[in-house]
């Protein structure tokens, strides 16, 4: 393919505009030159068809055997396929031919995670990070890892560092927002969340949370906070507990003690679902 | 260096042996606390067990569950076979009230880890727990209510 085609396909790919690319490729497309597969196969895999990623990878490595960037696209779509050892193959593969790609040690990172060796995630990715400190895929990963490991803070950080390399990265944007949402501060998760929904509209999980989070903002859902914030097993030995104190007092004070209960367990059974409906 | 190329070698070995993947979405923890409130230890011991291997949590986490579980069924006989059951009623029913409900935070917490992996890095789509839990509630009021009765027999 002549490199303006190229280029121009490349950065419709960049641009997200897949569809568009294969098109593009389609005008001069050179089936000896593996780059020609390689850019074929990162556009399929951004439309989420995995299996003929992979098969267009498979014949750019036919050309060119000791292409990472094939190995790379193949492991990212096995594991999309949650085929992670098949996935681990891949990336190992890419990584005896070049260890020190920081790209091909954060994918290796997130195959692991998925996997549940968050350790040896969060080593490949101390790796990756060390060898290229501001790379944003080796960043964005991290923020990943460690929300799923449970580690808020560290997920926030890495977040908030990713976004100030690229204040338009929606991966941040998501985790930065699940965080915050998540420890009730639902005014900066809507801040995060929109923004992600505006940079990337089709990714519908996190269209998900940006309403999720609406609907937490709505004055009605207040009394239901610390629910949100504090789970439900203490808010009830809470009020459980209230409810058996009163009985110490007055009867009055017991009645309304047992009302104000009987109400508030309603009003977080009925409220949510009512709002989300009148929300959609 | 060399320590530190030893290191690199070591972590691109091939680890990852299996598949993560449930068949069936698990439920939501925060659902399981009705369980146990209105279904008592039976109830909250089944789902959390059933709801871990959905999670895809490992034989021990899942093994750890039906221990507490025990414990707990353990603490509720020897508190019905301890106090006269005709005169405290309403104590051993608020105490396996209570039971239950530390049991709830025993086994959510087993369960707080992988359900987070699985929020991030999994499906993070949820079941519905109406079905389950209502079913276990049922059985697991049932078998508390026979097995309290069964001690109440077993001392007359």
């Amino acid at each position: 393919m002549s490199d303006a085609n190229f280029q121009a396909a490349r950065h419709l790919v960049a641009l997200n505009r897949p569809q568009e690319a294969l098109r593009k490729l389609g005008e001069n497309f050179d089936p000896e030159d593996a780059w020609d597969w390689w850019l074929r196969a990162l556009a399929l895999l951004q439309m989420d068809r995995g299996s003929e990623a992979i098969d267009a990878a498979q014949r750019g490595l036919a050309v060119d055997p000791e292409m990472p960037d094939l190995l790379w696209i193949v492991a990212r779509a096995r594991m999309e396929q949650n085929d992670l050892v098949r996935a681990e193959e891949a990336i190992l593969a890419a990584l005896r031919l070049d260890a020190e790609d920081p790209d091909n040690l954060a994918l290796y990172a997130l195959i692991v995670a998925r996997a549940g060796q968050i350790e040896k995630a969060r080593k490949l990715i101390d790796r990756a990070r060390g060898i290229d400190p501001e790379n944003a895929r080796a960043l964005r990963i991290q923020s990943v890892i460690e929300l799923a490991a449970g580690n808020d803070r560290e997920a926030l950080l890495r977040s908030r560092e990713l976004l100030a390399l690229d204040p338009e990265d929606v991966q941040a944007h998501h985790v930065a927002g699940s965080v915050l949402q998540e420890r009730g501060d639902f005014d900066r998760a809507d801040s995060h969340l929109r923004s992600a929904v505006v940079i990337d509209p089709a990714r519908h999980d996190i269209a998900d949370a940006a309403r999720e989070n609406i609907l937490w903002r709505h004055p009605l859902m207040w009394p239901l906070r610390p629910v949100q914030r504090f789970g439900i097993a203490p808010v009830w030995i809470t009020g459980v507990g209230i409810l058996y104190a009163s009985k110490f007092g007055p009867e009055w004070l017991s009645w309304t003690a047992v009302w104000t209960w009987v109400t508030y367990c309603v009003y977080s059974w009925v409220v949510p679902p009512v709002l989300r409906r009148f929300m959609r | 260096m060399t320590q530190t190329m030893d290191d690199l070698d070591e972590l691109l070995q091939p680890t990852v042996t299996e598949t993560r993947r449930p068949a069936q979405r698990p439920w939501h923890l925060q659902s399981q606390f009705w369980v146990a409130f209105f279904g008592g230890f039976p109830a909250i011991t089944l789902i959390a067990y059933l709801n871990a291997g959905r999670l895809g949590a490992s034989r021990r986490k899942q093994n750890l569950i039906l221990l507490s579980g025990l414990v707990a069924a353990i603490v509720f006989v020897a508190m019905v076979a301890l106090l006269e059951v005709a005169e405290h009623k309403r104590t051993i029913r608020i105490a396996g009230r209570l039971l239950s409900v530390v049991l709830y935070l025993v086994v959510a917490a087993i369960q707080r880890n992988d359900d987070r992996h699985y929020q991030t890095l999994g499906a993070g789509q949820y079941a519905s727990l109406w079905g389950p839990g209502l079913a276990a509630i049922l059985g697991g009021a049932v078998l508390m209510m026979l097995i309290g009765a069964g001690i109440v027999l077993l001392g007359s």
